[in-house]
């Protein structure tokens, strides 16, 4: 399901996201932020942050520790309290610039805690139903996320019996239990180890999915929020600086400083002019017009390599690191690139070889 | 990377959230603290009206000496009590000593014996015509070493108080992160120059703690001094209390005793040295490799043997032979009921009064940190710095001026008790509080449940074990206490307390060993809970 996400470039310093009312008859998004700002002291942790997350989508908050993403959590959860900002959820405002913002427990907003936090006096089937209040559907709920997490059986079981995935998935599940308008994952996978992490993901996904929940979860790990997520909302210095597709986000960055934070980048400084550039790897086309002195974003395996005695370019260093090889060349202008290849070529430092460039590039305006 | 990233994410480095307090706990907490503050308040009011004669009392040469007397007793306890306890501690944590968890135990025992009934059973044991010496006459013995005075004082105290550096040395060791004592070894330490030169540095702030709690436990006792006629500062208050009309002497002289008390305060701040040392080297450790003793575990075991038959054997000896011969020869039982009755409701109300007023200052302090939560904090721990009978006196002076309906009743015995002891409490339940992570609650709130909804399901389930500690040592410290029972029971009130020190400042053994050994039944009960709670928190 999930509405196409808007293909949104704004640049930093400017909010990112623009925000349209709802037409009448159609749902309003789940999560709207509108200039969301907190300091702590003279820290600022979040800066005039703004994000829509549509019903039933999986965006991911992507930023590097320290980047204000768990505040911004905290802050849409209701656990802190923002210096200034609007947060809408479900159509409702929680928190605008003239009132004090609704307490936690009556913004209808799931957390699941890094931690997990689960009660350790409560048995699983008492941590599921803690959300649930008295209702005579009670019971039927629990067991049905239970078996959705496929924990059925452990009900009676205490938290501190269970393995470090069980008890996410009951906290998951606990989670999940009064149909949040949204749910907030803080670095859900980060306690778990690599070869845990893998299987938990696809199956935190698969019961997401079943559960139709819409979902604002927070990561440091790029490979992550690009594998999961319908839009990824990148943050870097307490701003949000581009929302989009994942595609998008790692073949488009919006800035210089996202295509460094997502993934593997070399910046080649370069000439603009119009659709194509120049550089110590020639005449290349751009993803968009420009001029002037630009840094070209070249990512390791947008370079071909071919060994070429008659080549200009040299292989400096290898490293070998199973499926691929990383080559570090010494480019014909002096600069040093990283291409990343498969592992039959057969180069060794020293060696010359020939590059071909996969692609049109995106250019950024130098800064020097 | 991943891992480091990870480690950033979890250290607690992470600035600290400025949550704003609710007013109905900054209310409650408001009004703990009023309950403690008011009265010493009062008490410095009431000392500033003293007449001329009380001014000139203040100056004789007299009161100087008492109040030397008392300053150095406090401070050679402190000491002694520090040189006895520490080897305790090494050897039933670092060693493999002969049953040490027994060791462990044993040696905690003279926590739950009073002062007043230490200071009977040595009077009874070491004095003159006392057991010993009976048992030593036919063997030409005429007289012992002098028990009463400094010397009887400093040895009585010495073995009620050592425990206090024991606890909290004890807990600082467990704390300590082996590694350290490792690496000293391998760079050529035997074991003992290890101990010296790395592990009684890092100890530093614990042993300053517990000595500064002998040394203003010594400073306030009340029941020892006076059972072996040393002339202290509080037998003087408490002589001025009662022998004279103008009760604003009194009031001045319990004043000074709180200037003691603050210097005995800033003293061991600057003791303390650096709190840092603690901090960075106790993170959780691995469990330590227990110190082969050899040969020297025969006299080791012989020290622990004899401290402990000192601190509670004694005691409990003289105890059952008074109750025996006292039984033999028709010695009645009669009161015994209603006074344990009397004990055991004035220290239970006291423990429940304690820890519910704990309870909003620990939140405070540690749920929504700031200057105002500190202050009340401090408040609220202004009765552990004060003598039992300066606490006890501005408690009489404001009733019986302020509230002459609550004067001399139950209410106000416990409000003295909660005055008192309320740190205890609060120092429990503040540390099981920080245990618990604030998440969970947080958890909880996003599921849909309001703050008293949460404080009620999640909160204080979690803390019950701490709260029931904090209850359990106000309950043993309350039902010990003299000072606080003498100058504020209703008439017609008798206890165990009072029971046990009218029947043995009159030397009148007999009567007082049935009610005193029903005392240390309770208190040792009490103490048994206290010291699960702290095995519990160790493992």
């Amino acid at each position: 399901m999930g509405v196409p996400a808007p293909h949104q470039r704004p640049s930093p310093g400017s909010p990112a996201a623009t925000m349209s009312p709802p037409l009448p008859g159609t749902v309003p998004p789940a999560l709207v932020l509108e200039g969301l700002t907190k300091a702590y002291g003279t820290h600022p942790a979040v800066v005039d942050a703004a994000l829509t997350i549509t019903t039933g989508q999986f965006v991911a908050l992507l930023g590097p520790s320290g980047c204000g993403k768990t505040t911004l959590l905290r802050l849409v959860a209701g656990f802190e309290h923002p210096d200034a900002g609007t947060i809408t959820i479900a159509g409702r405002t929680v928190l605008s610039p003239w009132s004090p913002g609704l307490p936690p427990e009556q913004r209808n907003v799931g957390m699941v805690f890094q931690d997990y936090a689960l009660f350790p006096h409560l048995n699983v089937e008492q941590n599921v139903a803690y959300g649930l209040g008295r209702s005579p559907a009670r019971a039927a709920r629990v067991a049905e996320l239970l078996a959705l997490v496929g924990l059925d059986g452990m009900g009676r079981r205490l938290p501190h019996q269970l393995s470090g995935g069980q008890q996410q998935r009951v906290a998951l599940a606990r989670a999940l239990a009064p149909r949040p308008a949204l749910l907030l994952l803080d670095e859900p996978f980060s306690n778990l180890d690599a070869g845990l992490r893998q299987v938990v993901r696809d199956e935190v996904r698969r019961i997401l999915r079943h559960e139709q929940a819409t979902v604002l979860f927070v990561t440091h790990d790029q490979e992550e929020a690009l594998r999961l997520s319908d839009l990824v909302a990148v943050m870097l210095d307490g701003r949000v600086v581009q929302v989009a597709r994942p595609r998008e986000i790692y073949e488009r960055p919006a800035s210089r400083a996202v295509a460094a934070f997502v993934g593997a980048a070399n910046f080649l400084p370069a000439v603009a002019e119009g659709t194509t550039a120049t550089c110590a790897l020639g005449q290349l086309p751009l993803a968009r017009p420009a001029s002037g002195p630009v840094e070209l974003l070249v990512r390791p395996e947008m370079l071909e390599l071919a060994a070429d005695p008659a080549g200009t370019h040299t292989v400096a260093a290898c490293s070998y690191t199973g499926a691929d090889l990383l080559v570090d060349l010494r480019l014909a202008g002096g600069p040093l690139v990283r291409a990343r290849t498969p592992n039959w070529l057969d180069v060794a430092p020293g060696d010359r070889v020939a590059v071909h460039v996969r692609g049109p590039l995106m250019s950024y305006p130098f800064a020097p | 990377m991943a891992t480091l990233d990870r480690a950033l994410t979890l250290s607690p480095a992470r600035p600290q959230p400025r949550r704003r307090r609710p007013w109905p706990l900054l209310g409650l907490g408001a009004l703990v603290v009023a309950i403690v503050v008011l009265p010493l308040g009062y008490l410095l009011l009431r000392s500033l009206e003293a007449g001329p004669d009380a001014w000139a009392a203040l100056l004789r040469p007299r009161t100087i000496t008492v109040l030397a007397g008392s300053a150095a007793l406090a401070l050679s306890t402190a000491a002694l009590a520090t040189l006895v306890a520490l080897p305790v501690a090494w050897l039933t944590v670092a060693t493999d000593l002969p049953l040490r968890r027994f060791w462990a135990v044993v040696t905690l025992l003279p926590l739950a014996i009073p002062t007043y009934i230490s200071g009977f059973a040595m009077v009874a044991a070491f004095g003159p015509r006392g057991l010993l010496q009976r048992l030593l006459a036919p063997l030409g013995v005429e007289r012992l070493p002098e028990i009463y005075g400094f010397g009887g004082a400093l040895f009585t105290l010495t073995l009620c108080c050592y425990p206090y550096v024991l606890l909290t040395v004890r807990g600082a060791l467990r704390r300590c992160d082996p590694a350290m004592e490792e690496a000293a070894r391998s760079m050529g330490d035997t074991p003992l120059t290890a101990f010296f030169r790395v592990l009684l540095p890092q100890l530093r702030p614990a042993i300053a703690v517990g000595a500064l709690l002998v040394a203003l436990y010594s400073l306030s006792d009340f029941g020892a001094v006076s059972l072996l006629q040393f002339d202290s500062f509080t037998r003087a208050i408490y002589m001025q209390y009662r022998g004279s009309f103008d009760r604003s002497g009194a009031a001045l002289l319990a004043l000074l005793l709180v200037l003691l008390t603050l210097a005995l305060l800033a003293l061991e701040h600057v003791l303390r040295g650096r709190p840092s040392m603690s901090r960075t080297t106790c993170a959780v450790p691995r469990p330590r490799r227990l110190i082969a003793l050899g040969w020297w575990r025969w006299p080791a075991t012989l020290y622990c043997a004899a401290l402990s038959i000192l601190g509670a054997g004694v005691p409990l000896g003289v105890l059952v032979y008074w109750l025996v011969r006292g039984l033999a020869n028709g010695q009645e039982l009669v009161s015994l009921w209603r006074a344990a009755g009397h004990s055991l409701l004035a220290a239970a109300l006291a423990a429940a009064l304690a820890v519910a007023s704990a309870l909003p200052v620990a939140l405070l302090a540690v749920r929504y940190p700031g200057r105002l939560s500190r202050l009340i904090e401090r408040g609220a721990y202004l009765g552990y710095a004060l003598p039992g009978i300066v606490v006890a006196l501005a408690l009489v002076f404001f009733g019986a001026n302020f509230a002459p309906a609550l004067y001399q009743t139950l209410p106000m015995l416990l409000v003295g008790y909660t005055v008192r002891f309320l740190p205890q409490a609060a120092g429990s339940v503040r540390t099981s509080l920080q245990q618990l992570n604030p998440r969970v609650e947080e958890a909880a709130r996003s599921l849909g449940r309001g703050p008293l909804a949460v404080l009620g399901t999640i909160t204080t389930p979690l803390l019950a074990p701490g709260i029931l500690a904090g209850a359990a040592l106000v309950f043993l410290t309350t039902i010990k206490e003299l000072p606080t029972t003498l100058l504020l029971s209703p008439s017609g009130f008798p206890t165990l307390a009072t029971l046990v020190w009218g029947s043995a400042a009159e030397a009148m053994f007999a009567r007082a060993a049935a009610p005193a050994l029903l005392l240390l039944l309770l208190s040792a009960m009490a103490m048994a809970l206290v010291v699960a709670q702290e095995r519990t928190a160790a493992s």
